[in-house]
């Protein structure tokens, strides 16, 4: 391709003008949580504070809410989500995509038309089922729905299949039993495809809002998103440095892992694509 | 340990691809199943292994019926034409995978459960022994650490080897396995197996659609063709005794040559010309007469005796000349093998007699099943040079 | 005779993922298709089967009205820019390797942000006095606007939030897309006299990258169409339900007012909605195979 030095220059001022535009958002965020009150208020631009006073606010922030109970939360639901959705859908996928078994092209059938329903469809009778059995409010009400995941099962068939007959067959002379070929040789063969679909998982319910808004009721059952609500809610207006340093706090495992995995984060969170 | 396969068949929906095999191997015996791509060698030796089940017929282990039992209870060994190895594990892990799934039970092959039970450590230790033992054997000691992906194709087949060989199987399973490795080293590791083989005392079946390989390797082989065992015996019975045109097409380099001939009464005319035959009822029907290469000897074209032919190629070898020729009698035309000087004197297109050896000559009736028959010597002696 | 069978464990192995889609997917669907032809309210007595006089009373329900306009405006406005604007991004980036992955990763990291956290940081943004929006726009000589209050620009402006999530998710994908054209197609347009920055785009990359830009649209649209958290965090579909989206609605007549029968002939319509998208994305896929 031809290099010329007007085009690098305009493409550098084009995309630098982008990403400051895109940046932006977060660098106030960044800014307002370090600045004291009386520095939000000046009508000014500054992104720096005068001072490190400011800094206070994320103490003041975990003082009035508990956001490291939010944040323990996240992982409890994030990760038992997750655990679930693998352990229930590799042998299903592995099943689906190498053994024969009546059926199997109903249940694939199944799976499909399940991969296009979100959880916003079935909310209502999920949240009836959960009112009725007495689990809102519950972590069981906030991981259940998800732990059968149709994308899980559909990504990993697809995976799955790309591995060769032999590889199974010579598994089974070697001694493994069906169990301990999914576990031990196809899962961790296709463990790209596992981490993607963990980054994708984590992301979207660590964010999600809709699904908790529903079933949580009480205030240490928040998830990070609706202990932000909560937290916006409880403080009309005059706490905003508190306010945007809780919001850091919420948003930052993510941004952090992101920044440090972004290959992985990029690869996870656009198989999203494929689920639309 | 004997094998005894009787009377498999198997399908595929409606296509049929294999009928009442029967096969017995002796406590280690090296067979050989040869045969065309798509016979069904592979089909059946996955059944053996447990991989496919059968629609009829038994498969049994040391005179045991082992057809309800999955893979890993028939304690057989298994060499893939992919190699199958695990492209996650190192070659030592992959070695070591059937040793642990043998002798380790389902809570000691947690990660890290050796940390706790010193009978699983002990065990373990076991392990790494065996693999370094099998190890040594391939000559693999180098690569344990190293993952399959960065092996040569040699060094991959070596390790599928030790996997297999780790255990000390009952039954030693080969597809293919040289299929992918390139002229020279599948030479080389075609005496490896061998030597190996004899060694460990495993009793083996070895499939492989290279009459070459079934022939260097084994003692005995069984030649396949459409879901058929059409002959099974010793190399040299095979090679000597053909039971039917396509056991003797297959077997041998060059291919034997097909000369259509005629019988009447003790004499066989092959292209008008008669010669002796000791034969019991044959008809005079059309016939087909095979002769080895080896068995076709140049003549005089002069020799009114003998069959008129014309050079059409001379390959030279070397040690060794292939001649090719055009000849009424043999409508796919024939090859000779004869000295290399022989060859190299001669040119295409120069017109040459042909004369049969005895002992190469072979007679095929209706349907291309061998008759048996006795060529006499006609006391023809075989020509000096032809210039 | 008796074989291995895999049959069975095929089943086992199938059995606990299809029981939990049919618990929590399939199941439900069909609940709430069937519960859309009730007038259920939670509280209520008794239930009525009232066939399809949810569904018949959707047009003249101005709340279902605004809602759709709503949600079909702001996937309108979404859809188009944060495609546009991905392609031009994920193009840009790929016309030279300087700061490749520094703005790969300035441009995706809104769609890793938490959109809730992200509403308290726009409510300041875009407060009408005191936020760095209207600072900026005085500071340029304009006039400051109330985007979040003012029923005329609110939609708007939730919708330039949503490029900003949005945009980057599209230029991943965009660059994807980019990478499974082969070089040598670039090679052999230079060898052919496309020289040009432009004329190997018109010749090579767009033509190729036709279907892939369908795809992202298809996705886009799907995403859009899905707006709800930055409603129930910000606007809660005011002010004078200028920014009430479909989800919203649905949220709040199933959950604040309990009236199921008419949530969930909400919900169908919502679906019907996502299958056609979904059907249109199937054929996309099957047709992205091709150069994939």
């Amino acid at each position: 391709m031809s290099r010329r030095p007007w085009f690098e220059a305009l493409r550098l001022v084009l995309l630098g003008l982008a990403a400051a535009a895109f940046l932006l958002p977060l660098l106030w965020m960044l800014s307002f949580s370090i600045k004291p009150a009386d520095e939000i208020f000046t009508g000014r631009l500054d992104l720096l504070p005068s001072s490190l006073e400011g800094l206070a606010n994320y103490a003041r922030a975990m003082e009035l809410r508990p956001l490291d109970r939010y944040l323990l939360n996240g992982v409890i639901v994030c990760g038992a989500i997750l655990v679930f959705q693998i352990l229930f859908a590799a042998p299903c996928a592995y099943a689906l995509a190498k053994l024969r078994f009546p059926g199997r092209s109903l249940a694939f059938g199944l799976v499909l038309f399940a991969l296009l329903v979100p959880i916003q469809v079935t909310a209502i009778p999920i949240f009836l089922m959960a009112s009725g059995a007495g689990l809102l409010d519950s972590y069981t009400a906030l991981v259940a729905p998800f732990t059968a995941s149709a994308f899980a099962v559909f990504l990993f068939r697809q995976f799955y299949r790309t591995i060769p007959d032999d590889l199974i067959h010579a598994a089974r002379v070697d001694g493994c039993s069906e169990l301990s070929i999914v576990w031990r040789i196809i899962v961790p063969l296709t463990l790209p495809a596992a981490t993607a679909f963990a980054i994708f998982s984590v992301v979207a319910h660590w964010n999600d809002l809709f699904w908790p808004l529903i079933v949580i009721r009480s205030a240490e059952m928040n998830t990070p998103p609706l202990g932000v609500m909560a937290f916006r809610s409880g403080e009309a207006g005059d706490r905003y440095g508190e306010l945007m340093a809780g919001s850091v706090i919420i948003t930052a495992p993510l941004v952090l892992a992101f920044l440090f995995a972004q290959r992985k984060f990029i690869e996870g969170i656009s198989l999203g694509a494929v689920k639309g | 340990m004997t094998l005894g396969i009787d009377g498999i068949a198997k399908s595929f929906g409606a296509t049929p691809v294999l009928h009442d095999v029967t096969l017995q191997l002796g406590d280690g015996e090296f067979l050989a199943v040869v045969g065309p791509s798509g016979c069904g060698k592979s089909t059946l030796l996955r059944i053996v292994a447990g991989l496919e089940p059968a629609d009829r017929g038994t498969v049994r282990i040391d005179g045991v019926p082992v057809d309800h039992l999955p893979p890993k209870a028939r304690d057989v060994a298994m060499v893939f034409q992919s190699y199958a190895l695990y492209p996650h594990m190192s070659v030592a892990q992959n070695i070591a995978l059937p040793l642990a799934m043998r002798d380790l039970g389902r809570v000691q092959r947690l990660p890290g459960w050796s940390w706790i039970s010193p009978r699983t450590r002990a065990r373990r230790h076991a392990i790494v022994g065996q693999v370094r033992e099998a190890a040594a054997m391939l000559e693999l000691e180098p690569l344990l650490d190293r993952r399959p992906g960065q092996l040569s194709g040699g060094q991959r087949q070596r390790v599928a080897l030790a996997r297999a060989l780790v255990r000390r199987p009952r039954l030693f399973l080969l597809d293919e396995p040289l299929s992918n490795l390139d002229a020279a080293l599948r030479a080389q590791t075609r005496n490896e197996i061998a030597l190996l083989q004899r060694r460990l005392g495993v009793t083996t079946v070895y499939v492989t659609h290279d009459q070459v390989e079934a022939m260097t390797m084994a003692s005995r082989i069984a030649v396949m063709f459409a879901g058929r065992v059409e002959q099974v015996g010793t190399p040299a019975d095979i090679y000597e005794r053909p039971a039917s045109v396509a056991v003797a097409e297959f077997i041998g380099t060059p291919r034997i040559n097909l000369l259509t001939a005629r019988v009447e009464g003790d004499r066989l005319f092959v292209a008008g010309r008669p010669r002796p035959i000791a034969a019991a009822g044959i008809a005079a029907a059309d016939l087909l007469l095979g002769v080895r290469p080896e068995a076709l000897l140049l003549a005089d074209p002069a020799d009114t005796r003998a069959l008129p032919a014309r050079v059409s190629h001379v390959e030279y070898l070397g040690s060794e000349g292939l001649v090719h020729l055009h000849t009424d009698a043999a409508p796919a035309g024939a090859v000779a093998r004869v000295e290399a000087a022989r060859a190299a004197v001669l040119r295409p297109d120069q017109a040459i007699g042909l004369h049969f050896a005895p002992t190469g000559m072979h007679l095929f009736g209706a349907g291309g099943r061998r008759i048996a028959a006795r060529f006499p010597a006609t006391g023809d002696g075989v020509l000096a040079a032809v210039s | 005779m008796k074989r291995p069978s895999t049959a069975g464990v095929g089943l086992l192995f199938a059995a606990p993922a299809m029981f939990g889609l049919f618990l929590f997917v399939i199941g439900p669907t069909l609940a709430v298709a069937v519960m859309s032809l009730t007038d259920w309210q939670l509280g209520a007595s008794e239930i009525g089967f009232v066939g399809l006089d949810n569904y018949r009373a959707l047009p003249g329900d101005r709340v279902f009205r605004t809602a759709l306009a709503n949600t079909l405006v702001y996937a309108g406005l979404v859809t188009p820019i944060s495609v546009a604007l991905g392609l031009g991004l994920a193009l840009l980036i790929e016309a030279s390797p300087l700061g490749r992955g520094f703005f790969r990763a300035a441009f995706f990291l809104p769609v890793v942000t938490t959109t809730v956290a992200m509403a308290v940081v726009w409510e300041f943004v875009l407060h009408p006095s005191l936020g760095p929006a209207n600072l900026m726009l005085r500071a340029l000589g304009f006039a400051p606007a109330n985007f979040l209050g003012d029923a005329g620009s609110v939609l708007a402006t939730l919708a330039a939030i949503g490029v900003w999530e949005n945009a980057g998710f599209n230029m991943v994908l965009f660059l994807a897309g980019l990478k499974a054209i082969p070089r040598e197609l670039y090679q052999a347009a230079a060898v052919d006299g496309a020289d040009r920055a432009w004329e190997r785009f018109w010749t090579i990359t767009f033509p190729l990258l036709g279907p892939t830009m369908l795809f992202v649209a298809v996705i886009a649209l799907l995403r859009s169409f899905k707006v709800f958290e930055i409603v129930a965090a910000i606007t809660q579909g005011g002010p004078r339900r200028a920014s009430e989206v479909l989800l919203f609605t649905i949220y709040q007549e199933g959950f604040s007012f309990f009236r199921i029968g008419h949530a969930a002939a909400l919900t169908m319509v919502f679906l019907c909605g996502l299958l056609v998208l979904a059907l249109f994305q199937i054929r996309l896929l099957g047709r992205r195979v091709h150069y994939a």
